[in-house]
């Protein structure tokens, strides 16, 4: 379905009522370090910390029943598809700006414990390859449009390897691996993507894919290697999301409030899928000052 | 397959046939002059920085995931969307500020001119050719200092250009003393007021360098970089928040939305290697973060 006029939006909001305004929060509790992207999912706010529960290299599908806490944008509305009309945000924080602050849809994650973040032998990820089936989890099927980054749960001690090897499947099944050697940093702080900074190899957010249909989704997390660098050390946990990024919005200074208009983007109206799990990326450009809070406003509606 | 309505370009996001490339480089600490353009690729940062580094005066590429990364694909590649925001150095720093930006695919570098060398031809050896924009319509040749320099040098460059002629540029001023990655024909003085070394009447670009000659020594090193401009964006207002009064936040995004912004977007060639360069209006870059985002749709 979809919006077939400007008319039938205006419709839809006015008469229809299906249309929902939302305001949502995030508290960046600890320190963010500069030039490293941020995973809010681990900080409280709106939807409390997530621990990303689950056995280390077990994917978790994830979905807007989360038992983490997810955002309830309105249920699902299928025949209907449900679009984004506008979002802004902004940060009040010492220090960090200027930011960028992008939505994703998280289609679930991996996590990653113990001798798994430490070790620098190759590890196979268990999961059930995303199909093309009515399944929550399928909501992007075969995966099209999915990109994967990891994250910070419990900061590792030292180390600071390189991601040599990071295997999955693209839309069509087949297997495809990253086309460069990432390095990770040392002792990254809780929210941060490990793979982001300022040093040489950093690519970030997301991880980079093969060339050509490898790299217009993931239908499967297969495997990674951590070796080469420092390897790890301590007790850390990290964290191997699957996401669809949804938009994304430039934050020049603290305080500032910045909107984005959806409508006459092109393209526009960034759709959420019936389940759709939407969780916060941020880019800081210095180093975001402990306990700053972010604010995100958005309106969406469905047709 | 091309894109030929808005709804086959929208479709590239359903269909994963895009990308977001974040970046973030910082200009090393030496101060840059005001008015002085300066090659981003240059600073550390994501992605690495680039050194020129190679035989001197022999052209050569530069590896396209070493520069703003896009995947390569088999089909066209196009920009979507930049955002560009402007760290100030310092929590008083200014000078970063109404800052122009232009985009630039690096087709061909010749390193190490040794700009001491006055009166003396340095012949440069073409043993690798354009790869992109063969023709050489649009390539335009931009000098970035490899060493400290100490200034008020003079230069010429003899190329050939897009219709294949021989053609001597004419004389090329250097400003004063500057950092690494400076731009060397950029100070609104008593010559460069382009980031590129102007072409000879009626050219359209640049196919490849004969030779460079310094007719008054300015020191330094430099490479003579073969670009492809693409865009220009301009970034007004610094990113900072003074800690003491006034506490008043400032910050600028430059975002630039190619179709509806634009009339129409530019291609990514197979093998670019994408990177900024930024004008120093207010004075130095030195130590400013420049970051952003690109996005790019490719074709079925």
């Amino acid at each position: 379905m979809g919006f077939t006029s400007q008319d039938d939006l205006i419709n839809k909001v006015t008469n229809d009522g299906q249309f929902q305004y939302d305001v949502r929060f995030k508290t960046i509790s600890t320190a963010q370090v500069a030039a490293f992207w941020t995973n809010l999912g681990v900080f409280s706010g709106s939807e409390p910390a997530s621990a990303y529960a689950g056995t280390s290299l077990t994917f978790v599908p994830t979905d807007d029943t989360w038992v983490d806490g997810a955002w309830q944008h309105g249920g699902d509305v299928d025949p209907d598809t449900k679009h984004f009309l506008y979002a802004g945000a902004n940060i009040v924080a010492a220090a960090g700006a200027p930011w960028f602050l992008m939505a994703v849809d998280q289609v679930g994650y991996v996590p990653i414990t113990g001798a798994d973040v430490t070790g620098t032998t190759g590890r196979t990820i268990t999961m059930t390859a995303i199909a093309a089936t009515a399944a929550k989890v399928d909501r992007y099927p075969n995966g099209v449009g999915l990109r994967a980054f990891f994250s910070t749960e419990v900061a590792p001690t030292a180390g600071g390897p390189n991601l040599t090897v990071f295997g999955y499947n693209d839309p069509g099944g087949t297997p495809r691996v990253a086309p460069v050697t990432v390095g990770f940093a040392a002792t990254p702080v809780i929210g941060a993507v490990p793979h982001s900074g300022a040093a040489a190899t950093r690519y970030a957010p997301f991880i980079p894919m093969a060339a050509g249909t490898g790299s217009t989704g993931i239908s499967d997390l297969t495997n990674f290697t951590l070796t080469g660098g420092t390897a790890y050390t301590g007790s850390g946990q990290l964290v191997l999301h699957l996401v669809k990024p949804l938009w994304g919005i430039p934050l020049p200074a603290s305080g500032i409030h910045n909107v984005a208009e959806f409508m006459n983007m092109l393209p526009n109206m960034a759709r959420i899928r019936d389940g759709a799990c939407i969780q916060w990326l941020l880019m800081n450009t210095g180093a975001t000052t402990a306990s700053a809070p972010l604010l995100v406003e958005s309106a969406h509606a469905w047709g | 397959m091309a894109f030929k309505t808005v709804k086959a370009w929208a479709q590239s996001e359903d269909d994963g046939r895009s990308w977001l490339t974040f970046f973030r480089k910082v200009p090393a600490s030496t101060a840059t002059i005001a008015g002085q353009w300066f090659d981003y690729s240059t600073a550390s940062g994501v992605p690495i920085p680039n050194y020129y580094a190679s035989s001197p005066l022999v052209a050569a590429k530069l590896e396209a995931e070493k520069g703003v990364y896009v995947p390569e694909q088999d089909t066209k590649r196009y920009i979507k969307r930049s955002i560009l925001m402007s760290a100030a150095a310092s929590v008083t720093g200014t000078t970063n500020q109404n800052q122009p930006l232009m985009l630039l695919d690096y087709l061909l570098y010749y390193p190490f001119i040794d700009l001491d060398a006055a009166g003396e031809d340095q012949v440069m050896d073409n043993a690798v050719a354009l790869d992109r924009y063969e023709n050489g319509i649009g390539v335009q040749m931009m000098v970035v200092a490899q060493a400290p320099t100490v200034g008020g040098g003079t230069f010429t460059v003899t190329y050939i250009g897009n219709d294949d002629v021989e053609y001597t540029t004419g004389t090329i001023f250097c400003p004063a003393a500057q950092p690494s990655g400076a731009l060397m024909t950029s100070v609104a003085a008593a010559a460069g007021i382009s980031p590129f070394i102007p072409l000879n009447p009626n050219v359209r670009g640049v196919k490849r360098i004969i030779k460079a000659n310094v007719i008054l020594a300015n020191g330094g090193l430099a490479a003579i970089v073969l670009v492809k401009p693409f865009q220009m964006v301009y970034v007004r207002e610094e990113s900072r928040r003074p800690t003491s009064s006034p506490t008043e936040s400032f910050g600028d995004a430059s975002e630039t939305e190619q179709i509806r912004m634009r009339a129409g977007t530019d291609e990514i060639k197979a093998g670019a290697f994408l990177g900024w360069i930024g004008k120093g209006v207010a004075g130095s870059l030195a130590s400013a973060p420049l970051v952003g985002m690109l996005e790019t749709f490719w074709e079925a």
